[in-house]
């Protein structure tokens, strides 16, 4: 019995069979590259004789800015068959560059496109922190990277912060891995000074990863600053070239984040040095200062105690000048006190002997000497010395003076004795 | 100097931004002897510190890990 089909039987049909061939890997040259939406993949892939659709779903692929049409490339995946209208394609799992060089070609191009994109660009790399203290560190776990990276950080310097996160640096699930690191530490550790990733050196396959188209955009894109190390000897992976710096080890990149303490420890003694050196200059300049005017007060005190000494000088001279003057006066005046004195002593001895020879006259007229010898001296009420009676009146009183006192007496009457 | 600057919890580079302006400031010769000494005492506490800090050798390792 002949077996009928209907449409959509036939086409799954199909599709079953078509599942049982598995993947396969093509080769051939890419024509028609066409990237939809962001999501999809189209392209044929074709040699002299025949061509082929290939479809990919983008975000499974890596890469996609190496591809170029025209590019010789081996495609990894599976023959499908859409079956709702039976178009027939390989779907792509792996798109790689074939042929000798095909790889380093694909690179150049991927490299190129980033390029002109601006993700390699000097004025877009931001300057990293003098002094890290929070430093991300995306490497494998028990790697020689890791622990060439701690090790050579210490001995630059401490009190650091590490945040590492390990990952998968080669092999199936690398770029995922990192991919995940740099997300995860961009939303939750924004605080980070810097981040590091890193990796040993390897063959070029190995460091597949590092050129990975992804991960070179988020490398690119990350909020905190990148730093990049992968060591190799070849080209500079293209992850390194959009970090904001790139370092040749690990080593390396421990040296260029971190200042050396001992070359912080010169500057920190050379500023040191610089504070002291400018307080002694100060002090210095304030003790010149102090000094000068201690010199200027000297002088302004010898000024002054000369101008004394002067004066005093002065003085001095002037009271030896009034000295000889008073002694030249004294000598004078002893001169005429001499003169003076033989003046007196002749006068007075002229005049002692007047003076005897007045004595004795005067002591010949003395009238006490007269009332001893019984005269008397008798005064009227008037104090008038009497000499005569004739103007006395009877009851007239009287006072006689004798030689030893005197006595009141009254006139009882009055004789008048003619002078014959 | 205020508490908030205290020397202790300032990070290198703010230690080092200060005692490089003060440095500065104070190369520039304009500062008298009376105004300096307070700078100066500040700048010798940084430096102090500053060496104090550079000679630790430890960095913290916290490994992240994802659930």
């Amino acid at each position: 019995m002949e077996k009928v089909f209907q449409v959509r039987e036939f086409n799954e049909f199909v599709s079953i069979y078509l599942g049982e061939i598995g993947e396969v890997v093509v080769e051939g040259e890419i024509s028609q590259l066409r990237l939809q939406n962001q999501r999809w993949l189209f392209l044929t892939l074709k040699d002299e004789a025949a061509s082929l659709p290939v479809f990919g779903i983008q975000a499974r692929l890596s890469n996609l800015g190496a591809l170029a049409e025209g590019m010789l490339v081996r495609v990894h995946g599976r023959p499908r068959l859409y079956q709702k209208t039976a178009s027939f394609s390989l779907w792509a799992e792996k798109i790689v560059p074939a042929g000798a060089g095909a790889l380093q070609l694909a690179f150049e191009r991927l490299r190129r496109q980033l390029e002109s994109e601006g993700l390699f660009a000097e004025e877009r790399k931001r300057a990293l922190p003098r002094y890290p203290r929070r430093i991300g560190l995306v490497t494998a776990a028990g790697s020689r990277a890791y622990s060439d990276f701690v090790k050579i950080l210490a001995e630059r310097l401490g009190g650091l912060k590490i945040y590492f996160y390990p990952v998968a640096v080669q092999g199936e699930g690398a770029v995922e891995s990192i991919l995940e690191a740099l997300e995860t530490l961009n939303r939750h550790y924004r605080n980070l000074d810097l981040l590091v990733i890193t990796r040993g050196g390897g063959s070029l396959e190995d460091l597949q990863a590092f050129n990975d188209e992804r991960l070179v955009r988020a490398v690119f894109a990350s909020q905190i600053p990148v730093v990049c190390a992968v060591g190799h000897e070849a080209d500079v992976s293209l992850a390194e070239l959009a970090a904001d710096l790139r370092a040749s080890t690990p080593s390396n990149a421990a040296e260029l984040i971190a200042p050396s303490r001992r070359e912080l420890l010169a500057e920190a003694g050379r500023l040191e040095l610089s504070l002291q050196r400018q307080l002694e200059t100060r002090l210095q300049s304030a003790w010149q200062q102090w000094h000068g005017l201690e010199q200027r007060l000297e002088r302004s005190l010898d000024g002054q105690l000369a101008a004394r000494r002067q004066f005093l000088q002065r003085l001095d001279q002037q009271l030896k000048h009034y000295r000889q003057k008073l002694l030249d006066k004294r000598e004078e005046v002893g001169e005429r006190r001499d003169r003076l004195q033989q003046a007196i002593g002749r006068l007075w001895q002229n005049d002692w002997r007047r003076w005897q020879r007045l004595r004795q006259l005067l002591l010949a007229f003395d009238h006490r000497r007269v009332l001893r010898r019984g005269f008397s001296l008798t005064y009227n009420q008037k104090g008038e010395l009497l000499r005569s009676v004739a103007a006395l009146a009877k009851g007239e009183e009287l006072v006689t003076v004798l030689a030893d006192g005197r006595a009141r007496s009254q006139v009882k009457e009055v004789d008048y004795e003619e002078q014959k | 100097m205020k508490s908030k600057n205290e020397v202790g919890k300032l990070s290198l580079a703010a230690a080092f931004k200060e005692l490089e302006s003060l440095v500065e400031e104070l190369e520039g010769g304009t500062v008298d002897l009376e105004k300096s000494l307070g700078k100066f005492r500040r700048g010798l506490e940084l430096t102090k510190w500053l060496k104090k800090r550079l000679r630790k050798i430890e960095n913290e390792i916290e490994t992240i890990k994802e659930e």
